[in-house]
């Protein structure tokens, strides 16, 4: 600058705007954002971190050989009673166990060759009027060997 | 360089070494480029260093502009946040960090004038020229208001190279101009702060 006369008066007012000080508290506040900024920082990381191995765990159960199936049990399927109307769809059943004896079955029209006097333990279903509809041999206690 | 305090001084304690022993002090000077690097990967002393290093500065431009002690405050937190939250923001290799968080401030200042000047009616003023109340001083009043009058770019220049003694260099850096550019702003600023000094009818184009 080739002016002392302003160079002067402009090192005044520098000096006077140097000796005005920033509000209190701002250093603080601009420090508590630092550390907030931390936190979420080392939060991310962590989060991070979690979600790794997270993902390590479930790749390590997902690669493990999975064990086959344990063979399906057939289940048996139910005799319908011959000569009974078949049940409708929305027809509600009840299904009782109980010892039937074989000549019932074949006077009901299931042909049974079993001993005189045989029972055989089933389970029976019965539709909403009381009637048996169907039937689902569990044991038999004579020398029955078909039911069709 | 920036006008340096006392409290700018950027002093950091380290382990007590063979300086401590010789009875040198136990404190080193350490380089904004060092105290960037260890800032970013979470060290709050390093930060803190910063902070204190440029904040007077900061705060001072920032006053300058807006002759408000606290809009000042405002803009320097915004600024020392802003670094927070973009530590890779700042290049050693491309400048030195005072230039680079009076670029940062000045660009915030920017943005607040433009959100201000949203909502005044077209005939008031965002900035305006009185200085603040701890100027006092009619001389240095009177000085303040003649810079506060020049056009922006007029008034940048005398900021950062007359009132904070930056070299045209990093004025340079600081507004993103040529130094050339600085040269011939402050040449022009310097005339018409004369003219307005002597009370003379001043064109600012």
């Amino acid at each position: 600058m080739n002016n002392p006369q302003l160079e002067s008066k402009m090192r005044n007012l520098a000096e006077r705007v140097a000796a005005i000080e920033p509000p209190e508290g701002l250093e603080d506040a601009v420090m508590a954002a630092f550390d907030r900024a931390q936190r979420r920082r080392r939060g991310r990381w962590l989060a991070l971190g979690g979600a790794l191995a997270a993902s390590l765990v479930a790749g390590a159960l997902l690669s493990r050989p999975i064990p086959a199936p344990a063979p399906a049990v057939e289940s048996q399927a139910f005799y319908p009673i011959p000569y009974t109307p078949p049940l409708e769809p929305y027809e509600r059943v009840l299904v009782v166990e109980k010892q039937v004896p074989v000549d019932e079955l074949i006077a009901a029209g299931f042909h049974i060759s079993a001993a005189p006097g045989a029972t055989v333990r089933a389970d029976v279903m019965v539709s909403q009027d009381g009637r048996p509809r169907a039937i689902r041999p569990v044991a038999f206690h004579a020398s029955e060997r078909s039911l069709q | 360089m920036w006008r340096a305090r006392a409290a700018d001084l950027k002093l950091l304690e380290v382990p007590a070494g063979p300086a401590a022993i010789s009875g040198i002090g136990r404190v080193q000077a350490i380089s904004d480029g060092e105290l960037v690097r260890r800032f970013r990967s979470g060290d709050r002393e390093a930060f803190s260093a910063i902070y204190r290093a440029h904040q007077g500065a900061v705060f001072r431009f920032a006053l300058y502009l807006t002759a408000d002690r606290e809009r000042a405050a405002e803009i320097t937190q915004e600024v020392f946040v802003w670094l927070i939250h973009h530590p890779s923001a700042f290049d050693p290799e491309r400048g030195e960090l005072a230039a680079f968080l009076g670029g940062v401030a000045r660009q915030m200042l920017r943005r607040q004038r433009r959100e201000e000047q949203r909502w005044l009616p077209l005939n008031e003023s965002a900035a305006g020229t009185a200085p603040p109340p701890e100027i006092g001083d009619s001389e240095a009043a009177e000085l303040w208001k003649a810079i506060a009058s020049l056009p922006e770019r007029y008034r940048e220049a005398v900021i950062l190279c007359d009132l904070e003694e930056m070299s045209n260099e990093q004025a340079a850096a600081t507004l993103g101009c040529a130094v050339g550019t600085i040269w011939s702003r402050l040449h022009r600023a310097h005339e018409l702060l004369q003219r307005k000094l002597q009370g003379k009818k001043v064109n600012c184009s």
